[in-house]
């Protein structure tokens, strides 16, 4: 699904450059669940900026779901972006004046969805999700946890192949953190390829593999597993 | 207020300069605006007069055949005025005179404008002498030795303030004038320009009951008694006029008497033009007033996380408001001062688009309700910045400290409220844009108007001054054939005549005539009196419609025959053929009665202004020399290289006089719009000024909503949205605003055209093209003041967006 092969990422800085990331190695096969984790500083949220499409200003290769992503224009990226990933951020980013459904229907819209089709597929989710009662609350209406369903489910809804959360838990507590959790065990389950960052020991334990960055570094031996 | 908290204040002003500055400037543009055209509606229609009991003090003015100017009153008629009428303690007559000053050879070296007055003029007006006397009536008796009254400037300029000036003579018009007194200091009237006064006197012939409707723009000041009011004092005077058998029968309804209080003098036409002013500043006002608290909103809820931190760290609440109310009143007294510096220039402005008269005896410019209208909106003002800047510190602390700047959900009253202002800013501007834009179109529809004659390349000449006072007729006529001959030689002239009332002057003759076929009828009617001469009616460019214009013969001999109007046909003959046909015209003593025949029919012209109604008939007859003439010169070439020739030639048929105004008939006609085209460009100005802040408003706005929403947008861009989504998304909703701005401004608009009703001219108060033309300009302008904003926002880098949370 992913190979990074010898990505670096840096700032110029008076008297070198500041690295953020080197010489990254990774393969992530399709319907894998990966924990990225390190600490703060480490390049998780670049590397996910880069594996998610946004961050342009990067060397190497990369080659996500059989395409050379260093080849693509900003628009072939945007489309490539559009096409195979959804995004879960740690503060939910709902969109603060659209109701729950209208911020699941916001990214059908960008993908020219006619109508019709986009209430369908919005009222399935909010029925997967079992979220139909909150439908007309806006996201100030909803606990952080149902908040971060709703961003699961807005993350979701174009069924893409690549799903990426920035530390998806991270201001939830125990119980919505869990069940965030087992939300991402269900969309694994149903083949979707995941990659975390998390802080969380417990929960990247979860994921079938860690990889470990530090100061923008792959650790040698980061290859953590655990049986699916 | 304590000095710490001043210091602090001003040191956080001094580090926002960009705010500032332009809080500042704006405030004091609105505030110098308004002030100046406060002052000067006040000074002009409100202020004191230095005059005791000035509330009495009126100016009797008279309006004939519809003529759009004081004509004056004719002796017999105040005379008669003066004893019968009960509602007056006093009338007198006065006029301004231009006074030709000459060199030792007597050669024309410049004027000087004198005030002549009858000598009750000081005495209505309550002057007591500085030196020597007034006039008396020995000073108007028949034969009495020529006097003047000096002001206290001219007896200090010409004669150092000499107590000995009384007695001294003084030489003008190569006579010798006495000087028998000197006005306190501050003495004006009619206008701080004039320095010298003269007596006015009427002989026995001016004064005969023949003369009675003989109007010669002499003016009339009088002083009311205690208790009368304006309106039935003229109706009083009215009814005089009306029992005098001479008046009744050459006006009848025709003539109307007025009775204005003596500002009327100063105030002249402007009032609704200063009113109208006044209402387009307070509305710029408005919108700069909604743009300031925009400005300061904006600022506030900046600084919503410094405010949480205070309050965190034990501010109560008095304390977290008091530097906003400190910032607002130190922006508030620097845009008044700031106003108040500006006065003179706007004051100079007003001037030149002639709103404000020179030479009032009221100083006009910064006074005590002037500063206190100012004071009060500064406060005011002051008050909802403060009120605002603490709204919006309202709020869940946590929620303050934890966001910031960045996110300011919490603060939708406020974002509501700014969003209300552009809205109200957008209304407002629409309301004005909308009113200047019916007025351009007025006039515009005014130029546009047939006038009857060809006013492209044809020039005026004025030639009151082309013979001296007390000249021969003979001399006039011989000056005035030899000035004709040697102009239509000149090269560039395609034709060359003289009229005794070229249209678009200030000279009206009138005269009564006999309708044809009604010989014996009381009631006659009232024509134009033109008399031309052959060439007139080519250099106006007016087509003889039907028969003949006037042969050299017919001038030489001054043929008992006519040309009239079209009017003058429709009215007297319908269908008939009019050649041939013979009526009596003639007034009075100065043009007696003669029997003409019609030979000729020109167009109806429009003879004062464009929107004039063709309400008078037109009679013109042969003249060689008609009084009052004035020269019409038609062009092959541009009229203004005609200019000097015929100057030079005025100075060589004439060496010691000199010809009148030289302009061109296209100056004159604009000279009768300038009331409008003045106003047009003052309020053209307000208007752009209105424009350019809703823009900036409107900017303000949106600059500041994407800053809120980068994360928004990172979000959206991140979730698939292309650029051009966001583009459009931002450009909706500042175009929203003005969409809303305009809908609500109709309303505003049309009430705005509704009050400038009486200036419109064949435009309606809900004119839809001019409606549409605001509308595509607002838009215009608010699509440009939203794409800036919106092509940041296209292009915010989702990475840089969401690590701002």
């Amino acid at each position: 699904m992913i190979h990074l092969d010898n990505v670096e990422k840096s700032f110029p800085l008076a008297g070198g450059r500041s690295w953020v990331l080197r010489n990254i190695r990774l393969d992530v096969a399709p319907g894998e669940f990966v924990s990225v984790m390190g600490p703060s500083g480490a390049g998780k949220s670049s590397l996910l900026n880069v594996l998610g499409l946004m961050d342009h200003d990067w060397q190497g290769g990369y080659t996500l779901d059989g395409v050379a992503v260093e080849k693509l224009n900003p628009k072939q990226r945007q489309a490539l972006q559009r096409e195979k990933i959804g995004f879960i951020f740690q503060h939910y980013h709902l969109i603060d004046d659209l109701k729950v459904w209208e911020n699941l229907d916001l990214p059908l819209q960008y993908r020219d969805i006619p109508a019709k089709e986009r209430a369908a597929q919005v009222a399935d989710l909010l029925d997967r999700f079992q979220i139909v009662g909150k439908k007309d609350l806006y996201p100030n209406q909803l606990s952080g946890g149902q908040q971060q369903l709703v961003a699961v489910a807005r993350a979701v809804i174009t069924k893409p192949k690549l799903l990426l959360a920035d530390e998806p838990t991270g201001a939830l507590h125990s119980s919505q953190a869990r069940m965030i959790m087992d939300l991402l065990h269900e969309l694994h389950r149903q083949g979707h390829t995941i990659i975390q960052v998390t802080h969380n020991e417990d929960y990247a334990k979860e994921a079938q593999r860690i990889v470990r960055l530090r100061d923008g570094w792959i650790d040698g031996a980061a290859a953590e597993g655990r049986a699916a | 207020m304590t000095p710490s908290a001043l210091r602090q204040t001003l040191r956080r002003l001094w580090r926002a300069p960009g705010f500032s500055a332009v809080s500042i400037l704006l405030l004091g543009l609105a505030f110098g605006a308004l002030a100046c055209v406060f002052s000067v509606v006040y000074g002009l229609l409100f202020k004191p007069l230095p005059y005791p009991q000035a509330d009495r003090l009126v100016v009797v003015e008279s309006r004939i055949l519809g003529i759009p100017f004081d004509v004056g009153l004719s002796t017999p008629l105040r005379e008669e005025i003066a004893q019968a009428a009960r509602g007056l303690d006093g009338i007198a007559a006065w006029r301004e005179k231009n006074v030709v000053l000459r060199d030792e050879t007597g050669r024309r070296t410049g004027s000087l404008d004198v005030a002549v007055v009858e000598p009750q003029v000081f005495g209505l007006l309550g002057a007591q002498p500085a030196l020597g006397r007034l006039f008396a009536g020995e000073d108007v008796a028949e034969g009495a030795a020529r006097s003047v009254v000096l002001s206290w400037d001219e007896w200090q300029t010409r004669y150092a303030g000499a107590g000995d000036a009384v007695g001294r003579t003084l030489r003008l018009e190569d006579q010798d004038y006495r000087v028998i007194g000197v006005l306190p200091k501050g003495f004006v009237f009619p206008n701080s320009e004039i320095r010298l006064w003269m007596p006015l006197a009427f002989s026995a012939e001016q004064r005969a009951r023949s003369r009675t409707g003989s109007f010669d723009g002499t003016l009339a000041l009088a002083r009311m008694r205690a208790g009368s009011e304006p309106v039935p004092v003229a109706d009083e005077l009215n009814g005089i006029a009306r029992a005098m058998p001479e008046l009744d029968g050459a006006f009848g309804d025709s003539l109307k008497l007025m009775v204005k209080p003596i500002r009327a003098l100063w105030t002249g036409e402007r009032r609704e033009a200063l009113l109208l002013m006044l209402l387009a500043v307070s509305m710029v006002w408005l919108v700069t007033g909604a743009n300031v608290v925009n400005l300061f909103l904006a600022r506030a809820l900046g600084r919503r996380q410094e405010s949480a931190v205070t309050a965190a760290l034990g501010a109560t609440p008095w304390q977290r408001g008091r530097t906003a109310l400190i910032e607002a009143a130190l922006l508030c007294a620097c845009g008044v001062a700031l106003g108040c510096a500006l006065l003179p220039a706007g004051l100079a402005l007003l001037h030149h688009y002639d709103l404000l008269p020179t030479g009032t005896p009221q100083a006009i410019g910064i006074d005590a309700p002037t500063l206190l209208l100012l004071a009060a909106l500064a406060v005011a003002l002051c008050i909802v910045l403060a009120l605002a800047g603490l709204a919006v510190q309202r709020g869940n602390l946590n929620d303050m400290i934890r966001r910031g700047g960045s996110r300011q959900t919490a603060s939708g009253a406020a974002q509501t409220a700014r969003k209300s202002l552009v809205v109200a800013q957008v209304a407002l501007t629409v309301a004005l844009l909308f009113g200047i834009g019916v007025l351009l179109r007025s006039t515009q529809n005014l130029l546009a108007e047939d006038v009857g004659f060809r006013r492209d390349h044809l020039l005026y000449v004025g030639l009151f001054d082309l013979v001296p006072a007390g000249a021969t007729p003979e001399l006039r006529a011989a000056r005035l054939t030899e000035l004709v001959e040697r102009t239509r030689a000149l090269p560039g002239v395609a034709a060359a005549g003289l009229g005794s009332m070229i249209p678009f002057g200030h000279s009206i003759a009138t005269t009564s005539y006999t309708a044809p076929g009604q010989d014996d009828a009381k009631d006659r009617p009232i024509a134009y009196d033109q008399k031309v001469d052959d060439g007139y009616f080519a250099a106006l460019g007016m087509p003889i419609l039907r028969g003949r214009g006037f042969s050299a013969e017919d001038v030489r001999t001054g043929a008992p025959v006519a040309v009239v109007d079209e009017q003058f046909v429709r009215r007297h003959f319908g269908e008939a053929d009019p050649l041939g046909q013979r009526f009596k015209v003639g007034t009075g003593a100065e043009s007696p009665d003669r029997e003409v025949t019609i030979v000729g029919v020109a167009p109806t012209l429009k003879q004062r202004s464009l929107d004039e109604v063709a309400d008078r008939v037109a009679v013109y007859q042969p003249f060689a020399a008609p009084p009052y003439a004035a020269l019409a010169v038609r062009t092959t070439v541009d009229p203004a290289a005609l200019v000097a020739p015929l100057k030079a030639l005025g100075e060589e048929i004439a060496p010691k006089d000199a010809l009148g105004p030289i302009v061109t008939l296209d100056e004159r006609v604009a000279a009768t719009l300038k009331d409008r085209t003045r106003l047009n460009a003052l309020l053209g100005l307000l208007g752009a000024t209105a424009l350019l802040l809703a823009a900036v408003g409107l900017y303000a706005v949106l600059a500041y909503t994407v800053r809120q929403r980068v994360p928004e947008f990172g979000v959206r861009l991140a979730l698939g949205a292309r650029a051009g989504h966001v583009l459009r998304q931002v450009l909706a909703q500042g175009l929203l605003l003005v969409g809303v701005g305009v809908l609500l401004g109709l309303p505003l608009s049309w009430l705005f055209a509704r009050l400038l009703a009486s200036r419109l001219y064949r435009v309606g108060s809900f004119d839809l093209p001019t409606l549409a033309a605001v509308a595509l300009v607002l838009g215009t302008i608010g699509l440009l003041a939203c794409l800036w904003p919106a092509r940041r926002a296209a292009a915010t880098d989702p990475v840089v967006a969401l690590r701002q949370e």
